[in-house]
């Protein structure tokens, strides 16, 4: 631990990161969890708000970049992966924070997010799982249960098996792969901060619970429980051990070694370049 | 029974950066809370929270003045704090005890959870510690949180458990037909 005086401990604090934009998330919802682990983890950093951009697709907690004070860009829906991955290869400089839910993350940008871990380019896409579409009033998503029979478009369950997003991002190449829940913002802060530190492209799983329309998922707080296991820089062996995860399990499951995409030579236009190119 | 607050506050420097961080965790929790409330038209309650958060960030002033007659704090990451069995501060309130319709004796109910909680924590430091500062000012902050619980306590009287059905709402959110 650092020695600092007291004004120094509160020169940067998680509420500089915040926007004057309140929230209009259920209360109760997981996502605000999930904003107070963002503003903690950026002050603990100390990163640059004009350094730091916030990217988002489309859904409940797709609205994380207006309630920040970094540049953000909500984008369209499931396409926050590839907004992003264009902003970094154009901006190396910047820290690059993409924020979606699992609807947003698994269905519509279900092909963006499976090239968004293979082309590994070095940013973080923070997750936000609350196994259903909420801002659509409820329907099955994704990462929803086969047997869940709340909604009256699949009054008998979606009766398909969930996509499993840590083993997936692992079989696809993600170099950085860990699964945090809100009701531990602070835990969720520090692996934001590991992801961003880490090369690569990281892709942090949070359970964000629906209190609205999954109430059942106030109970996740006695269902989440600690991976248990050093984290890995073998993509192998990290699947191996997820497969006997039971999707509750909380931590860093891979610290992988690839080398982040980053093209060589990357041509610099000016904007009248670009301009041109899009005369008709 | 030992806690494993000690692995955190070993110092009076760290015990002061845990103080500090039980009060801003906790103003910023309730901050938070009566946004929330003023978005889903719960004024009366997002007050009681805009008010409570004064009192937390009143009370981390008064952390601070102390701390800085014993020199240098540590800065501690968030998710260094040792709150044993806690994942945040004590006294910050939990996000899934809230619901929209909430009425100010559930607002106070949280706060109560919080202050027990931060008198608990307070005590065990006063009661594990060998540092005889660490004790003397972990004694005072229980003392305080004792306070703290005894006016809420009496706050609590004038705000009842409200009657079934509070939560009743002829146009929920979760309404799909």
């Amino acid at each position: 631990m650092d020695t600092h005086l007291v004004e120094e401990v509160a020169a940067l604090t998680p509420g500089d990161y915040k926007s004057d934009v309140k929230p209009i998330w259920c209360p109760g919802c997981g996502d605000y969890s999930v904003l107070a682990a963002v503003t903690r983890a950026l002050a603990n950093m100390g990163l640059a708000r004009h350094n730091t951009a916030v990217v988002s697709g489309i859904g409940c907690s797709s609205r994380i970049p207006a309630y920040t004070s970094c540049y953000g860009f909500h984008g369209v829906h499931g396409r926050s992966l590839a907004a992003a991955s264009g902003l970094k290869l154009a901006r190396p400089d910047l820290t690059v924070l993409v924020f979606g839910g699992d609807g947003d993350g698994f269905s519509i940008g279900g092909n963006h997010f499976l090239h968004a871990c293979r082309r590994n380019v070095d940013m973080t896409y923070v997750v936000m799982d609350n196994q259903v579409y909420g801002m659509t009033k409820g329907q099955a998503s994704p990462t929803t249960e086969a047997d869940w029979c709340e909604s009256k478009l699949t009054p008998e369950g979606p009766g398909v098996n969930p996509i499993q997003p840590v083993s997936l991002a692992l079989a696809c190449g993600a170099n950085f792969v860990a699964r945090g829940f809100s009701g531990d913002p602070n835990e969720v802060a520090r692996l934001i901060v590991e992801g961003v530190r880490h090369p690569g492209f990281s892709v942090i799983h949070v359970l964000s619970p629906c209190v609205t329309f999954r109430p059942e998922q106030r109970g996740w707080k006695s269902t989440v429980h600690p991976y248990g296991r050093q984290p890995t820089d073998d993509p192998n062996e990290a699947m191996r051990a997820v497969l006997e995860d039971d999707g509750f399990g909380l931590g860093i499951f891979l610290a992988g070694n690839r080398r982040p995409f980053a093209p060589a030579g990357t041509a610099v236009k000016t904007i009248q370049q670009i301009e041109e190119g899009f005369a008709v | 029974m030992k806690t494993t607050i000690l692995s955190g506050a070993t110092n009076v420097g760290l015990f002061l950066a845990h103080a500090l961080e039980l009060e801003n965790e906790a103003a910023e929790r309730y901050d938070e809370l009566a946004d929330s409330m003023e978005a889903h038209n719960n004024p009366d309650v997002a007050k009681l929270f805009r008010e409570l958060g004064g009192y937390s960030r009143k009370h981390a002033a008064e952390v601070k003045e102390i701390a800085r007659t014993h020199g240098a704090i540590p800065k501690v990451a968030p998710w260094e704090f040792q709150w044993d069995g806690n994942n945040e501060s004590p006294e910050a309130a939990a996000w899934e005890n809230t619901h929209y319709l909430m009425q100010a004796h559930h607002a106070l109910k949280l706060a109560l959870i919080g202050e027990v909680q931060g008198n608990r924590y307070y005590a065990s430091v006063a009661a594990e510690t060998k540092d005889p500062e660490v004790a003397r000012l972990a004694r005072d902050f229980a003392e305080e949180e004792a306070g703290h619980v005894a006016i809420i306590k009496t706050w609590l009287e004038r705000y009842p458990l409200p009657k079934e059905g509070w939560d009743d709402d002829p146009d929920p959110p979760n309404i799909s037909d």
